[in-house]
């Protein structure tokens, strides 16, 4: 019952909001309190799951194979707790925007209960309907300011993203053919006794369908484009790339475990994964707009994520699921920051930024905080998952592949950091004179306090996620330590002397592909799984 | 082959219909309708599932032999307004597109986005 209140709250709370004539002050308070209650009543429930052990599960028929179930598990608990938490501080960061109208207000409740209730569902068909909800309200949220680019945007990531969906609904259907059922954990028990070669196609079309909306390599490029969207709203990016992109994450990830045992699929993710990480690092190094850049880091730490998912071994497989609750933090408090520096000096080209640390301390103290907490610096959380899930590839190329990723992640993001530093003979006029609200600098704030607890009990919260007892010495984060502060120190050195002097060569890509384009490489990266399929029944 | 088979085979060949119309027309009216035919062949592909010749609608007979699988319809209705929403989204989209940048052609759009984005 618990389950159902913190999806339907919200949504009513957002009716409540959107079909009155309401003010002003009534839309801020009414959001306020009901973020607050979801997220008193997530912990609550997560609470409930660590200490009592006992997972909450709620189902609307009693029994059978009509049951439609929602599940709240020590992972996903996790995963509902941030995201009502990032809710909460997006809520905060919006209060004294006043573009922001009351139906952009209704649509942010709504997408909150659409997020825990993707979260927490079992159900392959309810995924589909809640996926494509959240996708439908997400275009409709880019383009609140009505700006012409961001319409051409969330034209092509509405029907990209059918596009996908569809093939996942296609794959649904060869699944309830074959099971008759669309309960996910009844489909794991049942899946060892089906013959392969019948569920090489439900797993082509599904895989299909969740990588396109995963923004994995090749089908990913629509990513960059909405998360990064010059017309959208700086809260907008925060609320798709933080959490509305880890939704569909958490369905692949179920989805992987399902299929794992017939085919060859976490090879194949783990292929796949690595060059979205590096296509990622590749494009960010290329952009000198600082909400791009941030877009592509986001394609490359869903790389890191589907790495650790691919590992058989157990710890980097929960160290990816843990990575996801981290970059939903980093990210939206990255974003909702630099959305503040956008504004202050009223340009989105780094080159035109600088200074920000004397400008205001507090905004770079917290870009300094996402800053420590992305590029993985030590009693910081990214530092923590990313130990994790390389715990699975302590040997072989892919732990120097592993090593290439980390590094690129601080080479790209020391190149941000620069704009805290004063140049010299910088032009300093372009600053406007706007103030920052409490409220914003208090939000990116908070969100940099959850990055540094989210280090320091980093191993506690992955034992209560994972069930492995597997503790991060002080060694062992003071051995990592020391890499990260050789990395950041070469880093530093080569956009020092070495880039200006190869500037002449530096590449600049359009990684903007067309629709067509698009839909061609979901087709192609189709062909690829069934191909790698087919070849495993027949080997 | 069976009824259901070859209603099945149909949808399928329906979405592959859509997704060559998505890559090869350059209108974007034209990917809306190939995305609506996509929606379709999912929806004809479902509605051959567990399908039987003799069977009876559910509320109608107490013969549990031979009730039809409400189940795939339920859902398809569904997915029929889901398909309502996002096409009638689009081409209010596509409106505000064409009254903005006076053209319905991707080629034309991604030209003109390039050129501001850099």
């Amino acid at each position: 019952m618990r389950l159902l209140l913190m999806i339907f709250l919200p949504i009513c709370a957002g009716l409540l909001i959107g079909l009155g004539k309401s003010s002003w002050k009534w839309l801020s308070f009414v959001g306020d309190v009901t973020r607050v209650l979801i997220f008193i009543q997530s912990c609550l429930n997560l609470w409930h799951v660590w200490v009592a052990n006992d997972d909450i599960a709620y189902r609307f028929a009693d029994e059978g194979i009509l049951g439609i179930g929602m599940v709240s598990d020590h992972v996903s608990s996790v995963f509902v707790v941030t995201a009502a938490f990032i809710f909460l501080l997006v809520g905060l960061y919006m209060r004294t925007d006043r573009r922001l109208d009351s139906t952009f207000h209704l649509l942010l409740l709504v997408i909150e209960g659409v997020v825990i209730a993707a979260f927490l569902s079992i159900d392959l068909f309810n995924i589909f309907v809640l996926l494509e909800l959240a996708t439908i309200i997400c275009g409709i949220i880019m383009m609140t300011l009505r700006d012409k680019r961001s319409v051409y945007d969330g034209l092509i990531y509405i029907m990209i993203n059918t596009v996908g969906i569809m093939f996942y609904l296609l794959g649904v259907g060869f699944i309830y053919q074959i099971f008759g059922n669309l309960d996910l954990p009844t489909i794991q028990a049942q899946v060892s006794h089906i013959p392969a070669k019948d569920l090489m196609l439900p797993a082509a079309f599904v895989f299909t369908g969740l990588s396109v909306k995963a923004a994995l390599f090749p089908v990913g490029f629509w990513l960059p484009q909405a998360h990064g969207s010059p017309g959208s709203p700086s809260v907008v990016s925060a609320v798709l790339s933080g959490i509305y992109i880890k939704i569909t994450l958490f369905a692949f990830i179920r989805l992987i475990d399902v299929f794992r045992d017939v085919f060859p699929i976490a090879h194949v993710i783990l292929f796949i994964a690595l060059i979205t990480s590096l296509m990622g690092i590749f494009l960010a190094l290329s952009t000198q707009d600082i909400k791009m850049l941030l877009a592509y880091s986001t394609m490359s730490q869903i790389g890191v994520i589907m790495i650790g998912i691919a590992s058989s071994h157990p710890i980097s497989y929960y160290g990816g699921l843990f990575h996801i609750v981290n970059h939903a933090l980093f990210k939206s408090q990255l974003f909702m920051t630099t959305g503040l520096i956008v504004s202050v000096y009223q340009s989105r080209q780094m080159t035109k930024i600088d200074g920000v640390w004397k400008r205001s301390p507090i905004l770079g103290l917290a870009l300094l905080l996402g800053f420590l907490g992305i590029t993985g610096a030590p009693f910081f959380n990214g530092a923590v998952s990313k130990y994790y899930v390389g715990q699975g590839y302590t040997s072989g190329w892919m732990k120097y592949a592993f090593e290439v990723i980390n590094f690129g992640t601080i080479f790209y993001f020391v190149k941000l950091a620069a704009i805290l530093k004063t140049h010299q003979g910088a032009p300093s006029s372009m600053q406007s004179q706007r103030k920052l609200a409490v409220s914003e600098t208090t939000s990116v704030l908070l969100a940099g306090l959850a990055i540094i607890l989210t280090g320091i009990f980093g191993s506690q919260i992955f034992k209560g996620m994972s069930g492995i007892d597997s503790p991060l010495s002080l060694a062992t984060m003071l051995h990592k330590g020391v890499y990260w502060c050789i990395y950041v120190g070469v880093a530093i050195l080569i956009h020092k002397w070495l880039w200006p002097k190869i500037s002449r060569y530096r590449y600049r890509i359009n990684a903007a592909f067309s629709f067509q384009t698009m839909v061609f490489m979901v087709v192609l990266l189709f062909s690829l799984y069934l191909g790698v399929f087919w070849w495993s029944v027949k080997a | 082959m069976n009824v259901h088979t070859i209603v099945q085979i149909i949808g399928i060949l329906l979405f592959f219909i859509g997704i060559s119309g998505l890559i090869l027309r350059d209108n974007i009216i034209k990917s809306i309708l190939s995305l609506s035919i996509l929606e379709l062949g999912v929806v004809i592909f479902f509605l051959g599932i567990n399908y039987r010749e003799d069977q009876v609608a559910p509320l109608l007979v107490n013969d549990m032999e031979r009730l039809a699988d409400p189940l795939p319809q339920a859902m398809m209705i569904t997915t029929i307004v889901i398909g309502v929403a996002v096409t009638s989204l689009s081409i209010s989209l596509l409106n505000i597109v064409h009254r903005k940048y006076n053209t319905s052609l991707w080629t034309i759009l991604k030209e003109v986005n390039d050129g501001v984005s850099e």
